[in-house]
């Protein structure tokens, strides 16, 4: 055992066969993302060489920007969205309050549906004619609204669903996190009379932190990349009202054919995603705590 | 260790975005299930994939295997118990082929509409197109024909074959005077009608375009939508302005804007723009059309929810089906004439612009070319009678009084045709389709002046 630990061309031996597949996997496609997106191109036709023509003609098309400002808006609202509602619930439960599995599971259900079924749910509850939400309102005496076709509305309409549906993702990865804290921190914390808010502010949440930006991260990384929703949603329309940058580009390439600005759109992605990781990394510099 | 993790966790949550818009191929074959002399394969891992190989009866086959020619042809249709009457006259004319034509052994491949767009582009780019396959015309075929991919059919369009395909249907098929593929159908765009709620509400069903408007007052104030539109798909927004332009410049001039050789800066074109503008902000297309997808605005016409819907042929089956609740009560008009306007009562939207296509790669073109020869002049009697669009070949067509009642009235409506202006997405294609199917959205929504719309347009032409 000694032996093999010492000697470095194990390691690469058993590295080697993960690596080229991630290598392939990952890092190729971003590569040629990054080739085509220097080009103008059709898909089929021949490609021309145009530099960072595409990048320019990004920055200055008003849909793009608006998707990107979209993307960081569902960013803040997935922060403050989610991790807050998730942080409390986590606190809670973590606490063997009764029936803690059940809540642990009814909270966590959204989660598990398909994006699909979520978006054709909401679809329903949205539908100005027969959806339950404008049914709400005009038993209320309010007048209904076109929820996902109106440009006013659109954006929070669509992105409620997103929020809502990670929050019980983020709260079993904090529940988690807390339940990893020793009890005899909390016994100690006890004896010295402190009560459960003081508890959850001075001893839970500054031991929990790194898991904490774990979930900041997914939260973010999360939000900049999304697709699947507002596509089911709005794809989003109308008039790019709820468009983010990966719809845009998935239009891009296959309604618009123009692949050189749609791989541009991809590496804007990538490059915003790792900006934003790094950026959270220097900013929630936390040491590891090992009980 | 934490921290590494998380590196390489945000890594490879970037690349799998990447992954995500590049892998959309999709390949192998498994599953056989053997009938008397066919066999059926599909493709694992998508259930809207379906290929339908043929081989002739086993006796056959020992005398003339070395002379039959294997044809691969992929199309969009995808199921073979569609009730869609292009489905049926495609799986009837790939059933009859077998007998017809003995010598060559088709081998079909169907994908749904989308998936079919992406699998076809995957395979062009990677030069592994089929020897034949179904595509649209015009703007969206043209790349196809600039990058060399499709053969011209011109060597093999005997003047006897040109004499039976009916006038026009060839003209989206045709680019530097060659032809690349033969029509199977002339779709067209019509007014549909509730002459039920015309009737309970005292409306009159318009022949002029004042009587348009007052309809759309009277059933908005009944609470009924007037005319169905599922504009969050962008492209029924089309079909509304392609009409108006059409009724306000006339087809001819309209096609000369979309094809670049004229401008959409006339004073009809901004007139057209002005009433589909003005339409909408009187509540033309109900409340919440923006919000609506094309589904939604069939499935509330087709419960009778909405008077009037302006859509191509296709809809005959949808209003005719006997879950419709609107069956029998339908009746279609042809879009009243503004006045004021170049065009006539006799011009029409929509046309001839699905074909089947011969890849210039293919191995054994005669045979590929006359496969796709047979297919089209089959579905173009079958998709008639099975009440989908008008046909594109002369034929007898028997008996047809079990015909759709709503495509004889069409029959009818465009006997007189004197022009028309094909689906504007299919004529201009790419990315110029998308800009205008957005412009059109604009306009709907009020977002943009009719001056500024046609501005935009004629921008695309410079």
């Amino acid at each position: 055992m000694q032996k093999m630990l010492g000697n470095k061309k194990a390691y690469w031996i058993f590295v080697i066969p993960a690596l080229v597949i991630y290598l392939v996997m990952a890092f190729v496609p971003i590569a040629m993302s990054g080739y085509y997106s220097t080009m103008q191109w059709d898909g089929i036709g021949e490609k021309i060489f145009i530099g960072i023509s595409n990048y320019l003609k990004l920055l200055k098309d008003e849909a793009f920007l608006l998707s990107a400002r979209n993307s960081l808006i569902l960013a803040v609202a997935s922060i403050v969205g989610q991790l807050i509602p998730a942080l409390f619930f986590a606190l809670v439960l973590a606490r063997n309050v009764k029936g803690e599995k059940i809540y642990r599971t009814i909270y966590f259900i959204p989660v598990l549906l398909s994006t699909v079924v979520i978006g054709q749910l909401f679809l329903k509850i949205y539908n100005p004619d027969y959806g339950a939400l404008n049914a709400i309102l005009k038993s209320f005496g309010f007048k209904g609204q076109d929820w996902l076709g109106d440009k006013r509305f659109v954006l929070a309409s669509s992105f409620f669903p997103i929020v809502w549906q990670y929050i019980g993702y983020h709260m079993l990865i904090l529940y988690t996190g807390i339940k990893s804290v020793p009890s005899d921190i909390y016994e100690a914390a006890q004896i010295d009379g402190a009560n459960e808010r003081q508890m959850a502010f001075h001893v839970t949440i500054p031991l929990i932190k790194s898991t904490m930006k774990v979930s900041l991260t997914f939260a973010v990384i999360g939000s900049l990349k999304l697709f699947d929703l507002i596509w089911v949603l709005t794809k989003g329309g109308p008039l790019h009202a709820s468009e983010v940058p990966s719809t845009l580009m998935y239009t891009s390439i296959f309604s618009r054919m123009e692949y050189g600005i749609g791989s541009a759109m991809a590496i804007f992605i990538v490059l915003e995603c790792l900006i934003f990781y790094f950026l959270i990394e220097k900013l929630f510099k936390v040491e590891n705590i090992t009980y | 260790m934490k921290k590494k993790l998380l590196k390489t966790i945000g890594l490879m949550m970037s690349a799998v975005l990447v992954l995500g818009c590049t892998a959309c191929g999709n390949s192998g074959e498994t599953a056989t299930t053997a009938e008397s002399g066919e066999t059926v394969e599909a493709e694992a891992g998508d259930s809207a994939n379906v290929s339908t190989e043929e081989t002739s009866n086993a006796e056959a086959d020992t005398e003339s295997s070395e002379e039959k020619v294997t044809i691969t042809l992929w199309s969009q249709f995808s199921d073979p118990n569609s009730t869609d009457g292009n489905y049926v006259a495609f799986y009837n004319a790939l059933e009859s082929i077998k007998t017809d034509m003995p010598n060559v052994e088709v081998v079909h491949e169907g994908t749904e509409s989308e998936s079919y767009k992406v699998k076809l582009k995957t395979a062009m780019a990677g030069n592994e197109l089929p020897d034949v396959f179904f595509n649209w015309g015009a703007g969206t075929m043209k790349p196809y024909v600039d990058a060399g991919l499709v053969l011209p059919l011109d060597d093999y369009m005997t003047d006897d074959v040109k004499s039976r395909i009916l006038g026009g249907t060839l003209d989206n098929f045709m680019f530097d005077g060659k032809t690349y593929g033969y029509p199977y159908s002339v779709a067209v765009a019509s007014l549909y009608v509730n002459t039920e709620l015309f009737e309970q509400n005292n409306v009159k069903v318009p022949e002029t375009y004042d009587e348009l408007l007052a309809a759309v007052d009277a059933f908005n104030a009944a609470g009924i939508t007037p005319i169905s539109l599922g504009e969050k798909d962008l492209w029924p927004g089309l079909m509304i302005y392609g009409i108006h332009a059409i009724r306000m410049a006339g087809a001819e001039d309209f096609n000369a804007a979309l094809n670049g050789t004229g401008s959409f800066n006339t004073p009809e074109l901004v007139e057209a723009a002005k009433r589909v503008q003005e339409l909408a902000a009187r509540g033309g297309f109900g409340s919440s059309a923006m919000g609506t997808s094309e589904d939604d605005a069939v499935a509330a016409f087709k419960q009778g929810r909405a008077a009037m819907m302006f859509m191509g042929s296709w809809l005959n089956g949808d209003c005719e089906a006997d879950d419709a609740a609107v069956k029998g009560k339908i009746s279609v008009i042809k879009f009243p004439v503004i006045e004021g306007g170049k065009g006539t009562i006799d011009e029409f939207h929509g046309g001839s612009g699905e074909t089947f296509l011969v890849s210039s790669s293919c191995e054994h073109p005669e045979e590929a070319a006359a496969v796709a020869q047979y297919i089209c002049e089959k579905m173009s009697k079958d998709q008639y009678l099975a009440g989908s669009g008008m046909p594109a070949w002369e034929a007898d067509m028997g008996d047809t009084s079990e015909l759709n009642r709503l495509s004889q009235e069409i029959a009818t409506l465009t006997a007189d045709a004197t022009g028309y202006v094909y689906w504007l997405d299919s004529l201009t294609g790419g990315s110029k389709a998308d800009t205008i199917m957005n412009e059109i959205a604009k306009l709907i929504d009020g977002s943009v002046t009719p001056e500024d719309f046609c501005a935009n347009l004629q921008a695309l032409n410079e």
